[in-house]
Order: C-alpha cells, then sequence, then structure tokens
C-alpha cells in the first residue's frame, strides 16, 4: 500500500498505532532510517498500559552527540503503514520537545519489508514481509 | 470541549497547539480525520499528560501537532 508524507518537512512523519492493554493510541513518529532502534516517548507508553517496568532491560544507545542508557518495553502491538508487529521490543525515550512527534519509526520495525521512499511524489510505499 | 471536531475545524482552532482527542476518526491511510477533544496547548508534555489522567476512562487517543517546526531548526535524531 501506498502512503503519503509531506516532503516539505523537515522529517518524515507518520501515524502509528500503538496498541496495549490499557487502550490505543495514534501518535506522529518520524521514520528514521538512521535509528536501528524504534523508539517512544514513556507517557505515550504509560497511556497504551506499557510503563516501564522498574527491572526493565537497558540498552545503550549511540545518539548524534553521545552515549546513553534507555530501557526497552515490549509493546503488544505497534503498527504503521499497513505493517503491523506484535510483541514489539521499544525503547523508552523523551524526545526533545521542540520535535513535533512522539517517537522514532527505526529499522527494526522494517525488517523484512520493502520501504521506498518517493521525495518527488511524498509516498511511501511499504511492502510487508513475506511468511 | 465535548465536542466532535473535523480535522479542517482542529487545525483552525488550535493552530500553533499540540491536540489530544478521544475517540479518532481515521481514514484508510490512518491519519486521523476528527474527533473529541480532551486536551490541547502549546506544551506537549502537558498535553499529554492530560492522557495520562484520563486513562482507564478512554481507550482510544489521539495526539495531533499543529506546532509550526521552527524555520531555523534542523533535526538529526
Amino acid at each position: 500500500m501506498i502512503f503519503r508524507f509531506d516532503p516539505t518537512r523537515r522529517i518524515i512523519a507518520v501515524i502509528a498505532t500503538l496498541s496495549g492493554p490499557q487502550g490505543v493510541s495514534e501518535v506522529e513518529l518520524a521514520l528514521d532510517t538512521g535509528a536501528s532502534r524504534t523508539l517512544l516517548s514513556p507517557k505515550v507508553l504509560t497511556v497504551v498500559g506499557c510503563p516501564i517496568p522498574t527491572d526493565a532491560e537497558s540498552l545503550a544507545v549511540t545518539t548524534g552527540s553521545r552515549r546513553e542508557i534507555m530501557p526497552k518495553v515490549v509493546l503488544p502491538e505497534l503498527a504503521a503503514l499497513g505493517h503491523a508487529v506484535r510483541n514489539f521490543p521499544v525503547l523508552a525515550h523523551q524526545l526533545p520537545a521542540s520535535t513535533s512527534v512522539h517517537g522514532l519509526l527505526g529499522l527494526d520495525f522494517f525488517a523484512g519489508c520493502r520501504l521506498e521512499l518517493d521525495f518527488r511524489a511524498g509516498t511511501i510505499l511499504l511492502e510487508p514481509p513475506h511468511d | 470541549m465535548n465536542e466532535f471536531l473535523t480535522r479542517a475545524e482542529l487545525e483552525t482552532r488550535y493552530d500553533g497547539e499540540w491536540v489530544l482527542l478521544r475517540d479518532p476518526q481515521v481514514d484508510e491511510q490512518r491519519q486521523v480525520t476528527g474527533g473529541w477533544v480532551i486536551a490541547h496547548g502549546p506544551d506537549r508534555d502537558e498535553v499529554m499528560e492530560a492522557a495520562m489522567a484520563h486513562r482507564g476512562k478512554v481507550r482510544h487517543f489521539a495526539s495531533l501537532c499543529f506546532v509550526k517546526e521552527p524555520a531555523n531548526m534542523e533535526y538529526i535524531l
């Protein structure tokens, strides 16, 4: 399926549907092919019933400016661009308020998919993985 | 704020703000086309606090951002 994005924005913003034990939330994430992992705001995770567990596993993350330790949270389902991943481990981290998104859609979400970005047409083609 | 608004109405009324909706309507592209406003304001984190307060009472939320990206801001996330 082909989805539209606004190529005049400085980020590729896509709508993601987060499903957890306490609800569903539609939020904008930045599609980020420079991020190896998907990252979501702890508040958004809490809203759908997936707060950071006290014994959460943490991962070392190298960002553009430093190395950080971030907790990992397993989200029951993350869906975007016609593709859904169940029991998806994501990093819980709050991006600065100056970003207009609630997180990053990283490469791990696209594992096994075919992804095409067309900046002329402002379209995203995503073919889910073959079963 | 117990009023259903379309996307166009939301954009006009809350220009420059974050908006939190309950029971959003979405199209086939999953774009939010309308919903019931729970909270709005210029601060993302304050608006999301409202979602925390409604947790358990509302099952389906949507967050929309009508804040313009600053002209002099670039992003390396």
